[in-house]
């Protein structure tokens, strides 16, 4: 326990909540106390109550069993408006602002302040808008439409308004999950300012690094229960990793200075990238990917690797360039072509890529679909042919699910990133490219998708890495492009570095 | 898991239920309508009147087929009943002209398929929304018709299709007959071929299609053109039941198809339903619509009637499948 708070209240206390869902315990006894003005980590694996207990507190869950005070008062929320009337507020990962409603707008949502015939007073709106943001240390033109801010300053405006509907305690489900490393910072730096002003921050994050730079003190959950909390200065990542995980699974932590090999291979271009140029998001790239080589695209939010990712693949146009695969055009604009000449793409975001509603088979026979019911009457489909290659598919990827039939939706959501995965090498492609691997996945799916990667790897396929994680790029790669501003940087190949060394570049 | 094995009888007609809602809540519907019908008149449940509702249904059924797959893949077409009267008016001018069947039938087809393409055309490839595409083809396909006719009736029809449209192969009805092969020729395409499959995909989630290399604009285009397809011959089933081809005869049909799709519980918004979903909806709309014939009601209060019905079966459609979404 946090030695600061021995004498005083705390802002939240929770005692032996259980929560659960169908049967399953969820929560099982779970004691949560967090002191005024202290920032608070949250972390442990997907499944591991993080989202439960927080949905507990902001009263989206009301049947639980245990107790709550909030500042010392016996407190039990029938709905979220209860919460937030205690000063409880949650951000969640999906925004709730709206887009095409300005930064005063959205700010004053919902009470707009106005004269005595309803009609809203702009001007004193704007001005509010601004003392109360520049109050929080975020200076904008609050006149602007938020979809022209980047995401992170929508995020801390989103922040702003739960502050200004009278929070004091501010849950945030995965704030930085979407943002890249300079944009965490700004946000570590408002998450300060907001300490600094007596709100107490939970902060639930499956990035450890993350919750390590801004937490004062981490609480660690695991299958329901609360392993420990420990003040942060008195741990290690890798401790806390192993501790949320139970036992320590090899290759999962990389301190900030490790030192990494890379190491690519000598063999024949397989993929070829041209002078490949498209305005306002990447200019001028070119490389040559190899036989057997995994190929890092890193760069932080924006960057452009991620839309020179979807220009190969065909999702996106460019200006000029080419794309040539074993010598030959790869069509442009035309992802049904572009899978057809062997590239197989393995998109960031789960919910664009899979099909929930659909049976599990469905989802991963649909990329080759006519191959998978092939050769004879390509055109008529065959499901016993369906389920079995997805059997196979499920063994190969160790998908956890009932089987072939199960609905996708059923799935967690490391499995469905397997299946994400496993759908595109139901017939093995020449170049795969992966969109941010390991997003959004608990640490025990990460190293196993890691591992598959490698395999992959190993039996012959060319692969290309696209992430702002430079984490997943120095697990993978054996050679490295540097993005910044759409232009490629720099290019580490066949020499030692580190996760510093890498985020130092951009 | 360990409790799956002392469910209660409700308990497990629940999960019997459940993943079937989509297709047992209109069945159930259409089982109350007919038992309905079939207390409060005395015709209702006769050899004629079965016979008249699956004619009726049958010409409707043809005609919602196509429609069942434009839904399904989350679009909307307008214009198919228009389309319907144009390609009879067709067919009945060359009919007039004394040009024989075999040159008619494949310039109607020809005519059905290309307003399809044209509709596939700009809806997939121009990214116009379809709802304005097949707006504008509602009209189009209006004013043809209506001017290559003068806005006068032909009376020439071919004997194929009047045929098809009036006679009975020994006791069943040729328009019966044509139903069934279409709508099994769709169901076939839908449940059991690729194409089929890219349908479902594609219309319940046309991004992770795209991303998953289904080339989704030649989809949703193949559909409209399928749609086309069924309207024209439907049209033509149509006209040749009527006898005679007016520029606005089966424009009418419009609410009909669409209302017994979605009936039927083929989602609006794509991906769920599908021809088995269409036939028990347009057996529903048909039977509400003669049924209500039967009951005594003032012609003049039918159409209002089969109006709120409508609204509040598509409501408590909705409730039911949502009631069975939040538990599951």
């Amino acid at each position: 326990m946090p030695e600061t708070g021995e004498s005083k209240v705390p802002a939240i206390k929770m005692v032996e909540i259980t929560k659960t869902f169908g049967g399953v315990k969820a929560l099982d006894r779970v004691s949560f106390d967090v002191y005024e003005g202290e920032i608070r980590g949250l972390v442990g694996e997907n499944g591991a109550g993080k989202s439960t207990l927080m949905k507990v507190l902001s009263g989206v869950h009301t049947d639980y069993s245990g107790e709550m005070q909030i500042r010392g008062k016996k407190v039990r929320f029938g709905a979220t408006s209860d919460a937030l009337a205690h000063g409880i507020g949650m951000i969640y990962q999906e925004l709730s602002v709206i887009d095409c409603l300005t930064v005063a707008e959205n700010v004053f949502l919902g009470k707009q302040p106005v004269n005595a015939m309803g009609v809203v007073k702009w001007r004193e709106m704007q001005q509010l808008a601004e003392e109360h943001l520049k109050d929080l240390g975020i200076d904008v033109n609050v006149n602007l439409p938020l979809n022209l801010l980047p995401f992170s300053i929508r995020q801390m405006i989103e922040i702003a308004k739960v502050i200004f509907s009278g929070a004091r305690i501010i849950i945030m489900d995965e704030p930085t999950s979407s943002l890249s490393h300079v944009e965490t910072d700004q946000l570590f730096q408002f998450v300060t300012t907001l300490k600094g002003r007596g709100h107490t921050i939970v902060f639930i994050s499956h990035l450890i690094e993350d919750v390590m730079t801004i937490s004062d003190t981490i609480t660690i959950l695991k299958d329901g229960q609360v392993v420990d909390t420990v003040e942060n200065r008195a741990i290690g990542k890798h401790d806390v990793i192993s501790r949320m995980v139970g036992v320590t699974k090899g290759h999962l932590v990389r301190e900030a200075d490790e030192v990494v090999r890379l190491r690519s291979p000598d063999t024949d271009g397989v993929l070829e990238v041209k002078g490949l140029t498209k305005e306002r998001d990447y200019e001028d790239v070119s490389f040559v990917l190899r036989r057997g080589e995994i190929l890092g695209l890193y760069g932080p939010l924006g960057a452009g690797q991620e839309d020179l990712g979807k220009s190969i693949f065909g999702l996106k146009g460019y200006d000029s360039g080419s794309v040539l695969i074993e010598g030959r055009p790869v069509p442009k604009e035309r992802p049904s072509k572009v899978k057809n000449a062997g590239i197989a793409y393995i998109a960031a975001d789960r919910k664009s890529s899979l099909f929930h509603q659909f049976e599990l088979f469905k989802n991963v026979t649909l990329p080759y679909l006519a191959q998978v019911i092939g050769p004879d009457l390509r055109w008529i489909l065959k499901e016993k042919r369906e389920k079995a290659i997805t059997t196979r598919q499920i063994k190969n990827f160790f998908i956890k699910t009932s089987g072939p039939s199960a609905l996708l939706g059923s799935l967690s959501g490391g499995n469905q990133q397997k299946v994400a995965l496993a759908k595109w090498l139901t017939v093995p492609p020449k170049v795969l490219i992966f969109q941010e691997p390991t997003r959004g996945v608990d640490v025990g799916a990460k190293a196993e998708i890691v591992q598959i990667i490698r395999k992959l790897k190993d039996e012959g396929l060319s692969c290309i890495v696209i992430s702002m994680e430079p984490e997943t790029i120095l697990d993978l790669a054996d050679r490295v492009l540097i993005f910044n501003r759409g232009r490629v940087v720099r290019e580490i190949k066949n020499t030692e570095t580190s996760k510093l060394k890498i985020l130092e570049i951009t | 898991m360990a409790q799956e094995k002392n469910l209660t009888f409700f308990q497990a007609l629940g999960m019997w239920w459940k993943p079937r809602t989509r297709i047992l809540a209109p069945f159930f519907t259409l089982v109350i309508l007919v038992v309905f019908f079939g207390v409060v008149t005395d015709t209702f449940l006769t050899v004629r009147n079965i016979e008249n509702i699956l004619e009726q249904a049958s010409l409707l059924a043809i005609l919602a087929t196509g429609v069942t797959m434009v839904l399904l893949l989350g679009e909307i077409d307008l214009s198919f009943a228009n389309v319907a009267t144009l390609v009879g008016m067709v067919m009945s001018l060359l009919a007039d002209k004394e040009i024989g069947v075999v040159w008619v039938l494949p310039a109607c087809i020809l005519a059905a398929l290309a307003v399809g393409f044209i509709n596939g055309y700009v809806a997939a490839y121009l990214k116009v929304p379809s709802f304005m595409t097949t707006l504008a083809m509602f009209q189009i396909a209006y004013g043809v018709a209506h001017y290559a006719s003068r806005a006068t009736p032909i009376f020439t029809v071919p004997k194929l299709f009047s045929m098809l449209g009036n006679k009975n192969l020994g006791p069943v009805p040729w328009v019966l007959i044509v139903a069934i092969v279409v709508m099994g020729g769709a169901h076939f395409v839908l449940r059991h071929t690729r194409f089929g499959r890219y349908v479902y995909m594609t219309g319940g989630n046309r991004e992770a299609a795209r991303v998953s290399g289904v080339n989704t604009r030649l989809v949703m285009a193949m559909v409209f053109v399928i749609g086309g397809f069924t309207a024209g011959f439907g049209g033509m089933i149509g006209i040749g039941r009527l006898g005679v081809a007016y520029d606005n005869s089966l424009n009418g049909k419009l609410i009909d198809g669409i209302a017994a799709v979605v009936l039927g519980g083929t989602s609006l918004s794509g991906g769920e339903g599908g021809i088995l979903n269409t036939v028990i909806g347009v057996l529903l709309w048909t039977i509400l619509g003669i049924g209500l014939d039967l009951m005594n009601i003032s012609i003049y209060l039918k159409d209002l009637v089969r109006g709120v019905i409508l609204l509040v079966a598509l409501i408590f459609n909705i409730l039911v499948q949502r009631s069975v979404k939040v538990e599951g």
